[in-house]
């Protein structure tokens, strides 16, 4: 009884065990996952922008056995496209497989099905099959028309900004200027020549301390006019921020906000085109003739009724054009605040042009619009300096 | 007489303009996209820091929740990370993060763009509370900055123009002009292996019309620009393996603990509850960046150690 049990017992162990075994077996054998496409560019779907036309890529997670790139094929309605290379790399955690066509090779226009095949070391075939509605090739321009409709007005309304800082700039420039002109003109004699004259230490002191406006008119210029415009935008907007955090930290009363970096730009701009007109004024000032000034004294006019009602209107009228001219330059300059987050002209320009990668039409876009807006202020200026001419032939 | 009040007017007239001008200046400077959480809407932002710190938040993270706005800063110019669409608006995988950073502490979110070469300079004097934009963790860096855990991953990857000879090794690129963004890992990796002409850019996006022109023999940036560049129509093919795999997170300036475990804790959870792959997936074509590379590739660190350095 005992002996016919195992008789049968052990043949149906051994037989369980087979099945067991031959129902693992297959996936021992073959290795694992074969790879698992997922995504293609072209594609209809996904972040594409426009096709190149001239590179199929195919996107898989990668299966156990590697993909033999130049065993894969691609084809387009049934026909073999023609691949000059084909590239296996990583991309993100993933791979792709980008089918690089010959030189020679157009893809059809309209509806296309793409089939691709990928194989593997193994021997595996995946397919992967997608359509894509293909407008053709575009035509070799230089100007991209799409890309111009869609983002000029976005880019022209940084001319607002632009327009904003120059006006605001100039503004404070002037006043600077004013200051600064005044600040330089102050000096009536040297050290040397006041000692000379007075020999007095009493006037000396005096001396020195009438001194103080041009030494600080002096330093303003040669600081701002000596230094990158660039620079000065950068050191305004990063270094103010430090400046007051120090003095918070040591004085817990000094708390006022950073600023913008829109004040931050027209902080450095005025403060740099003012040292420049300083040097304008200065010249337009001192381009009064000196007849006039004495002509004023002998009328019993004292200097600062001189300064105020003889030389300045006739100092005004000299600089204009210079005024005008900077005014000009400054509009240009602006663009420079763009490196400070100012969202102004060439910032959006730039934006633009790395979206779609169309930088010469974003950028000549904003070429338009700075050079309209700079022809807009020269026929002004030129109207101004016309109604100043028409003032001095009537004086 | 007559000309001294005119002049008078004039100055007077320049410097109330100017007044003006500022006002209206300072309030239309604000240009840029802020999303408001939808998620904690209840709690104020230092109710939810608090929630989230177990006690209330000191330092930066006091100073943003009375603010009650994170100032994210961006580069405005790395596709599909961030970048503009149609209607101006930024946008990009970055962006999503920095929104969903937003939703996860509770806060508005602000967005501004720099360029890249200023963000640490500008997150050091608090222009910007942290970078969300893609910012590889390294040793160098780690000196002047915090960094959170990384929130997802790229690969340091050449690109040539199709047809043009491939670049697989240092070696193959000594000699030829190769562009990279400036203040890159790929700038500093390409500089520190010597004999290379390496071309600088503002952002990496701006190297690849002197590729297409053939300026440059090659260009490194990570795959996912790269992929972006060939998408959008570029006739670039990638060319040999990734140098090396960088871990991106965001970063701050140094030794605000509240505001950085708070920023962990954004990244933690947008890993756990999945949302950064959601996001990733998005822009990736399906693909999931967000998960830890395999083994394998070297790390930054690593690749810039094996060049001595």
């Amino acid at each position: 009884m005992k002996h016919r049990f195992v008789s049968i017992g052990v043949p149906l162990l051994a037989a369980l065990l087979m099945v067991w075994a031959l129902a693992l077996a297959p996936a021992a054998s073959a290795a694992g996952t074969p790879p698992k496409p997922v995504g293609s560019v072209p594609s209809s779907v996904g972040q594409s922008v426009s096709w190149g036309q001239g590179s199929v890529t195919v996107l898989y997670y990668a299966g156990t056995s590697p993909v033999v790139p130049a065993a894969c094929e691609l084809s387009i309605n049934g026909d073999k496209v023609p691949v000059a290379q084909a590239t296996d790399s990583s991309y993100a955690n993933g791979r792709q497989l980008q089918f690089s066509f010959a030189a020679d090779y157009q893809p059809p226009k309209g509806n296309l099905k793409l089939h691709a095949v990928l194989v593997t070391k193994s021997g595996e075939h995946v397919t992967y099959d997608w359509t894509y509605n293909n407008p053709g090739a575009a035509k070799p321009e230089l100007l991209d028309w799409p890309t111009i409709r869609q983002f000029w007005w976005y880019i022209a309304k940084g001319g607002a900004l632009t327009v904003e800082l120059t006006v605001i700039s100039i503004c404070f420039a002037v006043v600077f200027a004013l200051f600064g002109a005044l600040g330089r003109l102050s000096r009536t004699m040297s050290f040397k020549e006041a000692w000379d004259k007075y020999r007095s230490w009493g006037f000396m002191a005096l001396h020195t301390l009438r001194m103080i406006p041009y030494w600080i008119a002096t330093f303003y210029t040669s600081l701002f006019r000596g230094t990158p415009l660039l620079l000065q935008i950068f050191v305004i907007y990063y270094a103010i921020p430090a400046i007051i955090d120090y003095m918070h930290a040591r004085y817990s009363w000094f708390n006022i906000p950073y600023p913008s970096a829109f004040v931050s730009g027209c902080a450095a701009l005025s403060l740099n085109y003012g040292a420049y007109l300083t040097e304008v004024f200065r010249a337009g000032i001192q381009a009064v003739p000196k007849g006039q000034t004495e002509a004023a004294w002998a009328l019993g006019l004292s200097g600062g009724q001189t300064q105020r009602r003889i030389v300045l209107p006739q100092a005004f009228k000299i600089v204009i054009p210079a005024v005008g001219n900077d005014f000009i330059a400054l509009i240009k300059d602006t663009s420079l605040v763009s490196t400070i987050t100012v969202n102004e002209l060439l910032h959006r320009a730039q934006l633009v042009g790395g979206r779609t990668l169309q930088f010469l039409s974003a950028l000549l876009v904003a070429a338009a619009v700075y050079w309209i807006l700079t022809i807009f202020f020269s026929f002004w200026q030129a109207r101004l300096e016309r109604r100043m001419e028409h003032d001095r032939a009537r004086a | 007489m007559k000309k001294a009040r005119w002049l008078a007017v004039v100055v007077v007239g320049l410097v109330a303009a100017a007044a003006v001008a500022t006002v209206a200046g300072c309030g239309s400077s604000s240009s840029s996209s802020s999303s408001s959480p939808s998620a904690a809407a209840s709690l104020t932002p230092t109710q939810s820091f608090t929630k989230i710190l177990g006690h209330a938040p000191t330092g930066e993270a006091a100073t943003i929740a009375s603010r009650g706005q994170i100032v994210v800063v961006d580069d405005a110019d790395y596709p599909p990370q961030s970048y503009i669409d149609k209607n101006g608006n930024l946008i990009g995988f970055d962006v999503d993060t920095a929104k969903e950073v937003g939703v996860v502490l509770g806060i508005p979110v602000k967005i501004v763009t720099a360029n890249w070469d200023s963000i640490p300079t500008g997150l050091n004097v608090d222009r910007f509370d942290v970078s969300i934009g893609s910012m590889t963790i390294t040793k160098d860096r780690e000196k002047v900055l915090s960094f959170s855990a990384p929130y997802y991953y790229t690969q340091a990857q050449t690109i040539v123009k199709q047809g043009s000879p491939t670049l697989t090794s240092l070696k193959s690129m000594k000699g030829k002009a190769i562009g990279v963004g400036t203040q890159t890992t790929y700038f500093y990796y390409l500089t520190a292996a010597k004999g290379i002409n390496v071309k600088s850019y503002d952002t990496d996006a701006h190297t690849f019309p002197d590729l297409k022109n053939g300026r440059l023999n090659g260009v490194v940036t990570a795959d996912l620009t790269a992929a972006q560049a060939i998408s959008s129509g570029y006739p670039f093919v990638f060319s040999g393996t990734a140098f090396y795999y960088e871990p991106l997170a965001f970063a701050t300036k140094k030794g605000e603990s509240d505001w950085q475990s708070l920023l962990s804790y954004a990244v933690t959870t947008m890993h756990s509850n999945g949302s950064l792959t959601t996001m990733a997936k998005k822009w990736y074509h399906g693909f999931d960046p967000t998960q830890t590379p395999k083994a394998g590739i070297p790390t930054y660190d690593q690749a810039m150690a094996s060049l001595g350095k």
